[in-house]
Formats: structure tokens, C-alpha cells, sequence
């Protein structure tokens, strides 16, 4: 059973957009989604190229038809280098799920926010 | 040398014989502006081939051009080779669509598709034809495929590599649109780079020799149509749509599919219509014809095996080009493909992607 480890305070969450913590040896990464507020606790590392990924944006995918613009209800992280895309729940790249990023569960207790990892 | 393997040659180019054989297709208010033209107007390069843009052992009547006669088509392809299906692409006549003036192109582009049936297809029913029409108008050339279509000698339409812009570019939409309803596929075929009222090759000027066009222009024109055609999501538009591109070579490709893969990874929210990599979208639709195969110094092997990253064999045709200078003879390029491919290549991808209008019976 993997334990729960505290990683900082939901108020800087909130404020930031994400916090880091090293737990093991690996960074790990929760972020909020800015629709919703949801958490989401990945690796932070791209398995593209070894970039930070928690330091990208989590947005409404694109989608449409030829010449025709729209959004999905999906959100998804773009990696802050490259811009390739992450599910937020499977850690899947959207485009190539030969490539996943580690996901962890999250709660939030009393403003505190832990991870199991 | 004739052998028993079945051979489709998918770029056999026939040339102007005498003007007045051409001038009398042209429609009658149209006819002396076009006599009066050098080239009958069309646009020219502004370099050319140091010696002769035709191979120089061909047989001809002095004065005339190699292949303007329909028995050196027959002698020097069709028998000499046993090619049981010849597809002819005209030659200077696919620069149509670079003329200044779309009126002008439209008259051209009718006078060279009937003269392409009455002269050629007629006269030889192992050949099929290709229909011009004028792209730089395409409500009208959306009309000039759909005339041409009704016949079911004409296999396909075709487009010169030089345009205004890549042809992804909504404004052809007409005339992609034609194409795929009439179930013909579009050839793109290179050259007219930095003709008339096209683009000038590869984004960095007009070169000044010819062979920097042959080596450059000729490809990246090719390349530009291919991202523009996928990135538009044209596949997903017209969804039995199928393109040929002829000539613009192919060591190239799968760097291009790698780099493009790459950056719709990164890069899909400006076309979010692409669901899938455009390299899958890629080898359903578009096909390449063999010529001119790169000589590779000894590393044919690194070539095939790069083509095969790029979806080869079933994305090749063969083509030999016939009567320029860099033909590529059927019986040597025989004897370069892997073993394994050359059905395929020679013959089988030819007559699936033509389908029905080949009117091939089973060997």
C-alpha cells in the first residue's frame, strides 16, 4: 500500500496553479484545473523530452471540423516545451498513447494536500 | 525486354506535333490570340535544361518533338516495354493553370483535354489520359473535370507542382470537390515553380540554374501540396479522395512525415480537425510515383528502408517519365526494388488506385 504524503497547502494551490514536492526521489506535481478547480498529482517530467511538465497549462481540447473551430469538454495539459498533450486523469499523451506520465491520487483534508505516491 | 510481369507506367508524357494539330481544338474566338503566342502562351522558366529536356536516342521527324506521335508512344513504351497501361500527363500543357489571364487557361485547358482523347486515347486503347484544367479559376475548372469525367478513358485530374498557393488552401475546394464526386483521383505533378503567376520554388527565390529547380523546386513544391493537402484536413473533407503526387522524389518523404507527426503532437490546436497523425491520413489517400528514384551512391538498402517508414511499398507507383532525359528505365528499376516489392510497385498499387477505369482484366 502506497503511503499518503502531505505536499503543501491548497490556498497555494489555488494561487499558483500547482506546487511541487520530491517524494522518493521523484518531483511530483498537483495542479488545478482552472475550469472546475479540480486537482491533478502527475510526474513532473514529459516522457517526451524531460521537461517540467507540471509547469504547463491545462486547457479545453480543440477539436472541430475542416475550418471549423471548437472545444471538447476534455481538458488536457500541454507540456510547457513542447505543447504535446496529457490526459490530467491517465497521464496518456492524447495523440501518441505510447506515452503516459505517471498519475497519482490526490485529496485535500482540512486546506492540506496529499498524495500517494 | 518484355517479360511476364505486368507493368503500369503511371507518367508517360506525349508532346505537341505540328501547332495547327493543337490550334484546331482550340474554340474558334480563341484561336489566333493562341497562334500568336509563343508556346501558345503559356508561362515559361526563367532557366532550362543546359542541352535537351528529352532523352536524345529517341527516333522523331526532324523538326518535331520526341512522343508527338502517338506510334512512338506505342513503339517506345507500350511495346518495347509490355506496359499494358500507360497514363499520359501531357508536358509544358500542365503550366496552364500559371497563365495570367483564367479565360485564356480554361480555353487551353478544353482544347488540350479533347485533344488529349482525339489524338491520343482514341487512337490507342492501351493509354489513359489525365484532364487539365485551369486551378487559378476553380468554379471553373470544378466544370471543365466534370465534362471530362463523363469519359472513362480520363483516369484522373492532374496539377502542376507550381501553383499560387498549396492546394490544401480552401479557394481549390471547387475543384477537389469535383474530383472526388466524379471518383477521379488528383495527379500533382512538379514543375511550373516560379512560372506565370506561381510561387516562386521553395520560399527562398527563383534559383539560377536548372539544376537547383531539378534538385529543389521540382520537391519542395511537392512537399508544400502534401502538409498543405493533409493539414486542411482535405481528407476528411472528401472522404474517398485520393492524390497522386508525380515527380518531386521521395527520400525526402519520411523526414516530412516525421516532422510533421511531430509537430501536430504539438501544434493541433491551429487544424484540430486532424484526429489522427497525418502520416496515417497520408498512406489511406496519397500515392508517389517512382520517378526519378534517387541514384544513392550504394545505399539503395538505407533508401528502401526509409521508404518503408514511410509506408512503402503499397504507397509507390511506378513511373518512368518517358521521353525526358531522367527517365527511369522498367526493366533497371526491376532490378532495384526489393524483391518483394515489385508487384506492387509495378503494377498492383497503379491498378487499385485507378480502379475500375484502367478496365485491367486479371492476368
Amino acid at each position: 500500500m502506497k503511503a499518503w504524503h502531505e505536499v503543501g497547502f491548497l490556498a497555494d494551490v489555488e494561487r499558483e496553479g500547482r506546487i511541487l514536492a520530491r517524494i522518493g526521489g521523484r518531483e511530483i506535481g498537483v495542479v488545478r484545473n482552472p475550469e472546475g478547480g479540480g486537482l491533478h498529482a502527475l510526474r513532473n517530467r514529459c516522457p517526451h523530452s524531460g521537461a517540467p511538465l507540471c509547469r504547463g497549462s491545462i486547457r479545453k481540447r480543440e477539436t472541430g471540423e475542416p475550418g471549423r473551430y471548437a472545444v471538447e469538454d476534455r481538458a488536457v495539459l500541454h507540456c510547457p516545451w513542447h505543447g504535446w498533450e496529457f490526459d490530467v486523469d491517465s497521464g496518456y499523451c492524447v495523440d501518441d498513447e505510447r506515452m503516459r506520465v505517471a498519475v497519482y491520487p490526490v485529496r485535500v483534508e482540512a486546506g492540506r494536500v496529499f498524495v500517494q505516491a | 525486354m518484355v517479360s511476364e510481369r505486368r507493368l503500369i507506367d503511371c507518367d508517360i508524357h506525349q508532346e505537341f506535333g505540328d501547332p495547327e494539330e493543337f490550334l484546331a481544338f482550340i474554340e474558334p474566338g480563341q484561336r489566333d490570340w493562341f497562334r500568336a503566342q509563343a508556346s501558345f502562351g503559356l508561362p515559361g522558366y526563367t532557366w532550362s535544361h543546359p542541352s535537351a529536356w528529352f532523352r536524345q536516342d529517341l527516333e522523331h521527324e526532324p523538326g518535331q518533338f520526341p512522343a508527338s506521335r502517338v506510334e512512338h508512344v506505342q513503339r517506345e513504351v507500350l511495346d518495347r516495354h509490355g506496359v499494358e497501361i500507360g497514363v499520359l500527363t501531357g508536358d509544358d500543357g500542365v503550366t496552364v493553370s500559371l497563365m495570367g489571364s483564367s479565360y485564356r487557361a480554361a480555353a487551353f485547358a478544353r482544347a488540350h483535354n479533347d485533344w488529349m482523347r482525339e489524338l491520343w486515347l482514341e487512337r490507342e486503347p492501351r493509354l489513359r489520359g489525365s484532364i487539365l484544367c485551369p486551378a487559378q479559376d476553380p468554379v471553373a475548372a470544378a466544370e471543365e473535370i466534370r465534362r471530362c469525367a463523363e469519359d472513362d478513358r480520363f483516369v484522373q485530374v492532374l496539377l502542376v507542382g507550381g501553383s499560387e498557393r498549396p492546394y490544401g488552401d480552401p479557394r481549390y475546394m471547387p475543384l477537389f470537390e469535383a474530383a472526388a464526386e466524379s471518383g477521379l483521383p488528383v495527379a500533382i505533378h512538379s514543375g511550373g515553380e516560379g512560372m506565370g503567376i506561381g510561387a516562386t520554388p521553395g520560399g527562398a527565390g527563383n534559383p539560377t540554374f536548372y539544376i537547383e529547380w531539378h534538385t529543389l523546386g521540382s520537391a519542395c513544391s511537392i512537399m508544400a501540396h502534401l502538409v498543405s493537402l493533409l493539414c486542411h484536413g482535405t481528407f476528411e473533407r472528401f472522404a474517398d479522395l485520393r492524390v497522386i503526387l508525380l515527380e518531386g522524389g521521395l527520400a525526402w518523404l519520411p523526414g516530412i512525415l516525421w516532422r510533421l507527426d511531430t509537430n501536430w503532437r504539438g501544434l493541433r490546436a491551429e487544424v484540430p480537425w486532424l484526429d489522427r497523425k497525418p502520416s496515417e491520413v497520408m498512406h489511406e489517400h496519397v500515392r508517389f510515383t517512382t520517378q526519378p528514384l534517387e541514384h544513392t551512391d550504394g545505399h539503395d538498402d538505407l533508401l528502401f528502408e526509409m521508404l518503408a517508414a514511410a509506408g512503402a511499398p503499397e504507397i509507390l507507383c511506378f513511373a518512368s517519365d518517358y521521353p525526358h532525359w531522367d527517365y527511369d528505365d522498367p526493366d533497371h528499376m526491376l532490378k532495384r526494388l526489393p524483391a518483394e516489392w515489385r508487384e506492387q510497385v509495378m503494377f498492383e498499387n497503379a491498378a487499385a488506385f485507378y480502379g475500375a477505369r484502367l478496365g485491367l482484366v486479371p492476368a
